[in-house]
């Protein structure tokens, strides 16, 4: 995983006003938690500390610019990300946001965690859903590293990662 | 021999001019799973999968010609279908990635948009030449045709605006503005009213065509396409980040009622038939059914993987 981030383009990849293609990629990935689920939905909604559990991110900055939260991710092996809360609902526990610019090979980023309780009791399901778009902009032939695969390659990783380590901590949190 | 008398004769056509097993029939398009899903619409029941090309998004299905056809984004072509028997009767390469398609009122004509090269090309849906193109900016998505076929109008999602396009000169004739990031476009019956989902703007732009006024609604998150009533009375959004879908009463021009269904929904169509409106859903891999006399969602129909129908997805056909 850390190797894989290191090899991404460290620039900022902006977004161009949203301008995408027409083929959006879908990542859905779920993890069991033996943590009760107002515990994990704390770690999950607390939008500015996403380094307590996502072993690739070094440091979250908030940022408020009026109505509107902002984090800006800074990961382990460089690199940073953009990204915009789109709310975080305590009744359902979901978290939505987007990705405004930054490290990935993907364009016109959304996602949702969502936060439920069981299967057993005691228990708590995270599931973390993205969708997004490959970086490429124009017709085939796509340049390798900006096509659906890198894309779904990168927010995999991203996912599995995420998800194995908030089980981890969730779990060993007293 | 008794002749026929002239009542009887009259009676005899009738009876042989209505199609006794046609059948109303939903083409759902799984831009995940590449196949296309045929939902019988009087009993919800996915009566076959075909298999198009790689990554279906756009339909347009036509009963006249029990044909319908579907825009492969990732396979850069498009697939016909023959309704009849839910066969691919042919797939015609496209030099660019087909999305949005339409057919003229009378099924001639197939309009396709090519999202990456800003142009709209025209084929003759009996052979499927390619007749004519014509440009438009900026990477046109959304199409449909006036019911006296004169008009073609195109949702420019990268421009904000929609383009008129002459169908007999193939060239646009004025540009309408309208909000942010234009995706889906729907006409009434009758041609007096256009309306046309801002994606970026959570609305939907309402003109009217003989005065071209325009309104403009709230709708619901990133809201993608939308379908008219057969009265023009209500207009119906699917909301991609709401998983709702907003009813719009379009004498009060607004949202009168929202409706929870599957996630990310996408295309949707009004079914004259049943009376009930049809929403894919892209997230869910599913398709909701909402009545609409009650705007309640009264079903869900699992389909292929991220479903999405864009386009005119229902059609009448006999088996």
């Amino acid at each position: 995983m850390k190797r894989f981030i290191a090899s991404l383009a460290l620039a900022l990849l902006p977004f161009a006003a949203a301008a995408h293609g027409p083929s959006p990629q879908k990542v859905e990935k779920s993890v069991t938690i033996k943590a009760e689920p107002a515990k994990v939905w704390a770690l999950v909604k607390d939008f500015g500390n996403m380094q307590k559990w996502h072993p690739a991110v070094a440091s979250t900055k908030l940022e408020k610019k009026g109505e509107d939260t902002f984090r800006t991710l800074t990961l382990k092996d460089g690199g940073t990300i953009h990204e915009k809360l789109r709310s975080a609902d305590d009744q359902s526990m979901q978290l939505k946001y987007e990705i405004i610019e930054g490290a990935l090979p993907v364009a016109d980023y959304y996602s949702v965690m969502t936060v439920k309780p069981g299967p057993a009791a005691g228990e708590t399901t995270v599931t973390w859903m993205g969708r997004f778009y490959r970086v490429y902009k124009l017709n085939p032939p796509i340049p390798a590293g900006q096509d659906d695969e890198s894309a779904l390659k990168a927010v995999n990783s991203i996912y599995d990662a995420g998800l194995a380590n908030l089980k981890k901590f969730a779990e060993g949190q007293k | 021999m008794q002749p026929f008398t002239p009542l009887f004769a009259s009676i005899l056509s009738i009876s042989i001019a209505i199609p006794c097993w046609a059948n109303s029939y939903a083409y759902i398009t799984n831009q995940g799973s590449n196949d296309v899903s045929v939902i019988d619409l009087q009993n919800n029941r996915v009566v076959t999968n075909v298999p198009v090309g790689k990554s279906p998004v756009g339909v347009a299905a036509s009963s006249k010609l029990s044909r319908v056809f579907i825009s492969n984004v990732d396979g850069q072509s498009i697939s016909v279908i023959d309704a009849k028997t839910n066969k691919v009767i042919s797939e015609t390469p496209i030099n660019g990635s087909p999305v949005g398609l339409v057919l003229s009122p009378d099924s001639s004509r197939l309009y396709v948009t090519d999202w990456f090269e800003d142009r709209i090309l025209e084929f003759d849906t009996g052979n499927m030449a390619l007749l004519r193109q014509v440009k438009v900016e900026k990477a046109p998505a959304g199409m449909v045709v006036s019911p006296d076929k004169e008009r073609l109008y195109v949702a420019n999602r990268d421009s904000n605006d929609v383009a008129m396009i002459d169908t007999k000169t193939f060239h646009i004739k004025s540009r309408i503005r309208v909000g942010k990031h234009p995706f889906g476009i729907a006409i009434d019956e009758a041609g007096d009213w256009l309306y046309v989902v801002n994606v970026q703007e959570n609305s939907l732009t309402a003109i009217n065509l003989k005065d071209n006024k325009t309104f403009n609604v709230t709708v619901g998150e990133h809201p993608y396409c939308a379908a008219v009533s057969p009265d023009g009375k209500s207009v119906y959004v699917s909301n991609t980040q709401g998983d709702t879908v907003s009813v719009i009463d379009t004498q009060q021009m607004k949202v009168v009622r929202t409706i929870a269904v599957g996630g990310f929904p996408e295309g949707l169509n009004y079914d004259k038939s049943t009376h009930k409106v049809y929403v894919a859903n892209w997230f869910d891999n599913s398709v909701s059914v909402i009545d609409a006399l009650t705007h309640q969602l009264v079903a869900t129909i699992p389909t292929g993987t991220q479903s999405r129908a864009f386009g005119q997805f229902i059609a009448e056909v006999a088996r």
